[in-house]
Parts: C-alpha cells; structure tokens; sequence
C-alpha cells in the first residue's frame, strides 16, 4: 500500500532520461575503449564491465535515498560535511594518487580507486541547503557571509589538488543556490564582478610587475587555448582540434557506429571521458548530439520542476544545486568538445566513464526523486 | 495550491529558465554550426588525419635482344618510405633511421622537405634498394617507428653491368624540371625516371603502373591496416634489334684493343682511350650492337649512388655518359671518299675507265695538298679507292663542285640526322658548302676547301652512326632505311603493344655502273689496299669483305683511327663502323676491331686470330 504509492510518485521522466543516458554512455564507452588494448589490456568489454559495477552501486544508493526521507538528522550533516573535509584531505595526503597533475583520487586497492571531490559537490549541496534553509532572514552581514564560509574549506581543499574544473562547478551551483534561496542579485553580481576583478588585476600585476600566479602556467595554456586551437594545433590545441574534427566530421547522421576514427585510432586522446560526446558526435551526427542534448533537457527540465515542487525550502535548495551542478557540466563538457568553452578535465554526466562521477549523480538523482515522492505533505 | 517558503521563487526559477534555456540553444547551435555547416569541410580532414596513401613503383619492363635474351630486368628488394608530418618532430625515429640507413641528418630533412612540397600526408620514399640486414633492424623496431613503412620495391637490374651503357641509359630521381613538364602524365615526385638512352626514349612503356595502397594510421602515424588499394600494371617490355652476342664481342674488342694499345710504346698507339663501334644491318637498318667507350655500370645509379662514384663519372675528362655513336662527331677522313667518287660517277663527269695521274700532291691556288710518297702515279678511280689517293678525289670533287658534292653526302646520310629515336638525341654532323660557309660565316668559298671535303677533312663531321648509314646505302645499293633498335614492345603477359617494321626514308637510284665501281674499290681496299694487313687469314673467298680505313686529324690529339665496311660484298648483310679515339692509322687500330666483329657474325675461327696479331699484323 505504502510502497505502491510510492512508486505511483516517481517522476519517470527524469528516471527515464537518466536510464538512456546511461544506457548511452555504456555504449559510447565500449566504442571509445574497445580497440584500445593499452586500456582494456584485450578484453574490450573491461570499462563497460568496471562502469556497469559503478552504476550497480549508484542504484542501489539512488534507491536507498528514494525511499528514505531526504531531510537527515542535524547531526548527520555534522558528520557528512566532516567526511567531505576528511577525504579530501586525505586525497592530499599521501595516500593520494596523481594522475595527469592533478591529486585527485584515493586507491582503494586493486583496479578501484575513487575520486572524492565528485562526491563532494553532492555533500557540499546538501549540507549547504541545509545551512541556507536555516536561515530565516537575510539581514545581518553574518547571513549573507555564512555561506561563503561554509563552503570555502572543501573549495579550498580541491583548488590545492589542483582541480579547477571542479571549482567552477561549485562556484556555479553555490550562486545559483544562494539566488535561488533569496539573496540579493545585486549583492550576488557584485561578488561575480569583484571575483572577475581579481583575476584581472592578478594577470595584470603577473604580467607588469611579474607577481607570482596562482596557476600553473600550462593550467592557463589549457583554460585558454580553444579560443585559438591553430595557435598550437600539436601542443595544447590538439584535444580541441581533434574533438571538433570528430564532431564535425560526423555531419548529419554521423559515421555509423562503431564507424568512427578520431577516438579509436587515437587521434582524440581520452576519449571515453572527456571527449566522449565528441565520440557520440562522431558516430551518430547531428541527429546523435541533438537527441542527447534533448535527453538532457528533459532532466534539467524536471529538476526545474522539483525545484518549484518540493515542500520545503531544503528540498528546493538540494534540488537547485543539483539542477546547477547538471547543467554547469553539461555546458562544459560539451562546450569544450565543440570548442566553446575551455578545457577541463570534467565528465559527461551519466555518459562519460568514471565510477565516483556516475554513483554521485545516480545519488542526486536519488534525492530528486526523493524530494518529488514527498512534495506533497498530505500523502504521508 | 503551492506552497513556497521561498519569497519571489517562481520569478528566480524563471530567471534561472531563462538561463537553460540559452544553453542549450548555444549547444545546440554551435552543434549545427560545426555538424551541419562545416560537416563536409570536417569531414575531409578527418580522413585525411587517417589515411596515409603510398605508391608502389610497378616493375619495369624488361629489355630483351633480337633473339630473346634478357638483357636488363627488375628484382625485388625493399625501400623505406616515411610520412614527412609523422616523423619531422618525433627525434627518436628520426635519429634511428639516420643511424640505419646511413644518412645524414641534414640529408634526411632535406629529403622531407622535398617530399611535404607536395605530398604532406602521404609516404615519400626514404631509401630504395635497403639492405636485408637494415630491413631487418627497422622492422624488428617497427612499434617505435611511427610512419614508417618498409614495402617491396622493384630495383632495376643490369645484369651486364658495363654493357651498352649508353644505349641502355641508366634510372634517376626525377628532377624539378621533368616533374615540371611530366607532371601531366602521371609522374610524381620521388618517381625514378629514365636519364637517357632507351630507358629514357621509352619510359612511358617501361614504367608501367604503380600500385595505390591507402595505409590507415593512428595518431601517432602507425600504419594499423591497408584501406584500399590498386594493383600495379607491370611495365612493357622492349624487344631489340641488339644482337647480345655481337654486342659482346664488340664491348671485349674495343676494350681488348685499347688494353693492348696502351700496353705499347708506341707514342702514335698508346694514348688510344676511348672508341665507338656500330653494327647495323643494311637490308633494314636495324641495329646489332653499339658501343661507346668508356662506359658506366647503370647499377651504380640504382637505389641510392654513393656521390664518391657519381663525381667520378662526372669528372672523367672521357665522358662515358656521351654516346659516341650518335653524339660524337668527327672528321671522317679516308672514308669519307666514297662520297666523290659516286658523285663523279653519277654526275657522269667521269669513267670507271679514266685514268688519273696523282704525282704525291696536289696544288690548288698557292697552297698544297699532299698525297703518297712515293706518288701513285697513274690510275683509275677503283685503284684511286683502293689506295686512298687524295689527287683522285680533288680531281673528282673538282669537277662535281662542293654545292653538289654536299648534295650528293647528305642524300647518301652525312650531315644529316637519321631519325634514330634514342635519347639523347642523335647530332646532326656537318657537310659544309659555299652556301653554308657564306651563312654560317659570312666567308668566301676557297677552291682548296674543295678538295678537303673529297677527303674529309676541314667541314665535314660525321657521326659513326651516319658514317654507318653511308655504307648501308652503298651495301644495298642506295635505300636508306631509318635506324631501328627496337622492333616490338610487348605487355608483361606477351601481348604486342606496339610493333616496328623497317622503314624507309628514301630510295636513292644510283646507276648499276656506280655501285659497281664503289664496290669493286672498297673490296680492294680490304684485298689489297690499306686494311688489307687487318684481315690477312680472314677467310675472304667466302666472306668478302669491303670497307675503307680513314684516318682523321685531331687538332692537339693523336689522329682518329676509322674503319668502316660492310660483308659480304655479293649480298651484304651487316655494316661495321669502328672509331678509336687518338688511335692512330685506321687500317691498325679500327680495321682488327671490325675484323672481330665480322668473324663472331660469320661464325669464323674465332680462337685463331687475337686482337694483338690483328693489329700488329696492321702495322
């Protein structure tokens, strides 16, 4: 009885969009890894097998979540936004593991290794719903400078790994939630402006008076170099040369599947993650991008929903971040294999091969749902 | 009802819409932009990020000689060729090869640079004709060795080696300016091209088709798979007039004669170093052996020649590349002299019954030309021949006049160019006339001038191959044919491509009196008259032999030594032409290589007769 009604509630668009978003990441991962027996070591079923175990986990936790309430105990977000700093900074500890620069990931033995800073978005959303929900006005300096404090340890924690793809998907999804939780846009864009200032004025002392950086100098090559990828077509603008050549090669309805030769001869490096939607581009064309992209819209179209649908202010603000956090990687992602955006090292979501990043997102897409199921209080 | 906990939700929310919205239709148009727009463009460049096209030279066609022995085919050995973009930045590969192949830095960069002119994305050969051993250690390292490809190559094989040099040619890389005017025709860059004699007068039939094999590579240039590819059409083969054995014997000849010459102390014998020699056969023109010495070995240009060799050949003061027979022009001397006599004959400006008075020299204005000591006296014109006498030939080119005296040389084949298709191109040779000399030199015609041409001296310059000509017209009694060296091409399955039949410029009449008469003296010359010591023991009741000697001046040089002569007399069937440079006398030098010509065509006792008895028997 209970139950029944509870999966009478589920929002099957969004669980619907999701399945096939998976189901097409499976099948651009094989496409992108078969051949390649450098990362398959000749069974090139091995990452769709590895990617299939992590989406094993990510529904059984989606499920957990769906079914619980979603508004935890006080304590627990004590305890989840303690976890969150432990892990990240065990990732700097040594028991990090670097891989392309980036301190990123913990090795839990074996082939599985997991990256904390994926899981960290989700927990930073959660508690920082929780934090804002809290509060009932927003009048003392102390409220409108709380949530910056709040979320500046884990933010500071994954800029030292260094991962600055993932510090703009925090920064995105945190001014999202604070506007949509009813901070003031003029004190908000001042803050995007004072930000935007800086950087300014540390490029430009860098430049003149040769004041150190922040960044590494190839970090910045990376940020920068899609705006002109003929500037260096064999260095940096490799990756975006050879992701906008597979894309456009695959013209209207792309070369066949399994047709593509950009990924599996190698001339787009990580292809099965980065370059993934270049992959899909490749080999289903136009009509592949536009169907994935509609896929897409369908999910931040229910999170749109479930935003204006949650009972509670928590429940909108868990849903927002979410809804940010989806839509900040779908822009990146595919802005960088389109050659719109710039490179960063950040997945596809629900596609691109990653176990942390596809369990993180199956979980949020837990909480949505969750928060769907109970939007209206009477049921229960 | 909603309910919201949030003041002016709905209107965020909008405002957040606002922004997905604007996101999408940026993806999506960017995704229309590239896909759509740029599609095609895109397309293009993806393929040819991955597709690396090679071209397989074809075997080239293979020479065979009148009686269907191979003279000059193909075998197979490997070159190396590399994808210039591929490997110009990846210094591993680069100093690898550098290494194996024996090159120099510079040299192989300098080679890419050549290539990506055109072919930027397609595989240029590196090294032709590599050794097994190298082959080997490239290939056993093939998996660091991106854009890297060893194929089968067909290597062009002289199995003679120093044999016919010339008339062969020889293969080379093709140069900026052929690729310039052949482009058209299908020939490409790193394409080996025929550099002169046969290979290069028939290089469209020899060379064939090359394969196309479309390599699809990785990023990094590893060839993965053949995409496509296109068999090679073997190229057509030449069918020669050449006799191989006559050719033979004629390349042992002149190198015999000028091994014993230079062996003697005799400063008239011993600077003899260079020489060339014609066989032909006057009922069709078709020609048996050519030689001209000294010569090259066509293999040294296989592959890749060593510049230490190329320099040597380039600097030889003999110049072997030159192909005497057609390119080198002398002064014909003696055996220019059949020439008066059948013009005098002709003209009916005398009688094979007149006789001439010659008292050892003749005087013309306040100059003199001197014949014989002792002087010979009275005589015909048959024994005029015979003896070579110059008063004979002044009196008679006297009386023709030197215009129709020129007429008469280049209606018989001097100073004309026969319209032998071999490359390089034939000289013209000369036969001068008051005419000319008043064009060409805006000078008078001296009487003395006359008498010069009647015995081939002063304005008279012949090739061996138009002095061969000449005595063709005479052996069969006055056609002139064009001179043949190949009478078939065929396809590599034994079809006939293309077939040449004996032609004929033109027929000359002569009267039955004149052939006669120039006959009978150029048989005496051999019987009795100045080659008469070369063939002592020359079985000539059987093989009657007829010819003339001639020995011309050289300014600063020893004299030439000539010979040229047809057999038999009765129904001539082969016409010798033999030259040795600063040889001397021609009934001592030219006369015994001629002699050992004759005596391989007729199968005659061959072992009973060397080279050194000949010529000292000469003497």
């Amino acid at each position: 009885m209970w139950e029944r009604k509870l999966f009478k509630n589920i929002d099957y668009y969004l669980l619907g969009s999701v399945i096939l978003l998976v189901l097409t990441g499976l099948v651009m991962i094989y496409s992108a890894t078969r051949n390649n027996t450098v990362l398959t070591g000749g069974d090139s079923l091995l990452l769709v097998k590895k990617q299939l175990a992590a989406i094993a986990i990510g529904l059984v936790g989606m499920s957990l979540i769906m079914f619980s309430d979603y508004r935890l105990p006080d304590l627990m977000y004590q305890i989840l936004y303690g976890l969150n700093l432990l892990f990240l900074l065990l990732v700097l500890s040594p028991l990090g593991m670097e891989i392309k620069g980036a301190k990123s990931w913990l090795n839990l033995g074996g082939p599985f290794s997991l990256q904390p800073s994926e899981f960290a978005k989700l927990l930073v959303i959660l508690t920082l719903a929780k934090h804002l929900a809290e509060k009932e006005d927003l009048e003392t300096f102390w409220d409108l400078c709380s949530p910056f404090l709040h979320v500046l340890p884990p933010l500071v924690l994954i800029l030292l790994q260094p991962d600055l793809g993932t510090v703009l998907v925090f920064s995105f999804f945190v001014f999202i939630m604070l506007y949509i939780s009813g901070y003031n846009s003029r004190f908000l864009l001042g803050i995007i402006l004072t930000g935007i200032l800086a950087l300014v004025l540390l490029f430009l002392s860098h430049h003149y008076f040769g004041t150190p950086l922040p960044f590494k100098e190839y970090q910045i090559r990376r940020m920068t170099i899609f705006l002109n990828p003929d500037s260096d077509p064999t260095g940096s603008g490799w990756n975006v040369r050879q992701a906008i050549i597979a894309v456009g090669s695959g013209r209207f309805f792309g070369k066949g599947l399994f047709q593509g030769t950009q990924g599996r001869l190698g001339f787009l490096p990580e292809n099965h993650t980065d370059f993934i939607f270049a992959v899909l581009c490749e080999e289903f064309g136009f009509v592949g991008g536009f169907l994935l992209l509609s896929l897409y819209f369908i999910l931040i179209w229910r999170c749109l929903v479930i935003i204006q649908q949650s009972k509670d202010k928590y429940g909108t603000l868990v849903a927002t971040g979410i809804m940010a956090m989806f839509i900040f990687h779908i822009l990146e992602n595919i802005g960088m294999n389109i050659g719109i955006m710039p490179i960063t090292g950040i997945p596809l979501p629900f596609v691109s091969y990653g176990g942390s990043s596809i369990i993180t997102n199956l979980l949020a897409i837990g909480f949505l749902e969750n928060i769907w199921i109970r939007r209206q209080k009477l049921l229960f | 009802m909603r309910r919201s906990t949030i003041k002016g939700l709905e209107k965020r929310v909008k405002v957040v819409s606002v922004l997905v919205l604007v996101i999408f239709a940026l993806l999506v148009s960017r995704l229309w932009y590239l896909q759509i727009i740029k599609g095609e463009e895109t397309f293009v460049e993806s393929s040819k990020n991955r597709m690396r096209p090679i071209r397989i030279t074809a075997p080239r066609g293979n020479f065979y000689d009148r009686k269907e022995q191979l003279l000059v085919t193909s075998r197979i050995s490997h070159v190396v060729s590399v994808v210039p973009e591929d490997i110009k930045d990846n210094p591993y590969v680069v100093s690898f090869l550098c290494r194996a192949l024996q090159m120099s830095e510079e040299e192989l960069f300098r080679r890419l640079e050549e290539g990506s002119k055109y072919q930027k994305d397609q595989y240029i050969p590196l090294k032709r004709d590599v050794d097994g051993v190298t082959i080997g250690q490239i290939l056993e390292a093939k998996l660091d060795l991106p854009g890297v490809v060893v194929e089968d190559y067909p290597v062009r094989s002289y199995p003679k080696g120093e044999w016919a040099a010339q008339l062969f040619g020889y293969l080379g890389e093709i140069s900026e300016q052929e690729l310039a005017r052949l482009r058209e025709r299908g020939y490409r860059l790193g394409d080996e091209i025929g550099k002169m004699g046969l290979e290069k007068t028939y290089d469209h039939y020899l060379r064939g088709e090359e394969a196309l094999r479309i390599w699809e590579v990785d990023r990094i240039g590893q060839p993965l798979r053949v995409l496509e590819e296109k068999k090679y059409i073997p190229g057509n083969n030449l069918h020669l007039t050449i006799d191989a054995r006559l050719q033979e014997t004629a390349e042992r000849a002149i190198r015999d004669y000028l091994a014993w010459a230079q062996a003697q102390t005799n400063p008239n014998l011993n600077k003899a170093n260079a020489g060339s020699v014609i066989a032909m056969d006057p009922r069709n023109g078709e020609i048996l052996a050519m030689v001209s010495y000294p010569e090259f070995d066509p293999n040294l240009f296989v592959g890749n020649i060593s510049s230490q060799a190329f320099r040597e050949l380039i600097n030889n003061p003999l110049n072997p590349f030159s192909n005497r027979v057609t390119n080198g022009q002398f002064m014909p001397g003696s055996s220019f002299k059949p020439i008066p006599v059948i013009a005098a004959l002709e003209e009916g400006l005398t009688t094979p019954e007149e006789e001439f008075f010659c008292s050892g020299a003749i005087r013309v204005g306040n100059r003199q030309l001197r014949c014989a000591t002792p002087a010979h006296g009275k005589q015909t014109i048959i024994e005029g021949l015979k003896n070579s006498c110059n008063s004979v030939m002044a009196e008679l080119a006297f009386r023709v006049g030197p215009q129709k005296l020129a007429g008469y040389a280049k209606l018989l084949g001097l100073g004309v160019r026969s319209g032998l298709n071999l490359e390089p191109v034939e000289l013209q040779g000369l036969v001068g006339d008051p005419e000319w000399k008043r064009k060409e030199r805006n000078e008078v015609w001296y009487p003395m001038e006359t008498a010069l041409i009647a015995i081939g001296q002063s304005f008279v310059n012949v090739t061996p191959l138009q002095l061969a000509q000449l005595y063709s017209v005479i052996a069969n009694g006055g056609t002139v044919y064009q001179p043949q060296l190949v009478t078939k091409i065929t396809t590599a399955s034994g079809e006939t491509v293309k077939k040449f039949e004996p032609r004929v410029v033109r027929r000359i009449k002569l009267k039955e009196e004149t052939l006669a008469v120039v006959k009978e003296g150029l048989q005496q010359v051999v019987t009795d008259g100045t080659a008469r010591y070369a063939f002592q023991g020359f079985p000539l009741a059987q093989i009657p032999v007829a010819g003339k000697t001639g020995t011309a001046e050289n300014p600063g040089k020893n004299d030439y030594a000539f010979f040229a002569s047809y057999a038999p007399t009765d129904q001539p069937e082969l016409v010798v032409v033999v030259v040795i440079e600063e040889g001397g006398f021609g009934s001592q030098a030219a006369a015994p290589v001629a002699r050992k010509i004759y005596e391989a065509y007729f199968g005659i006792g061959q072992e009973q007769t060397t080279i050194e008895e000949a010529s000292s028997q000469g003497r």
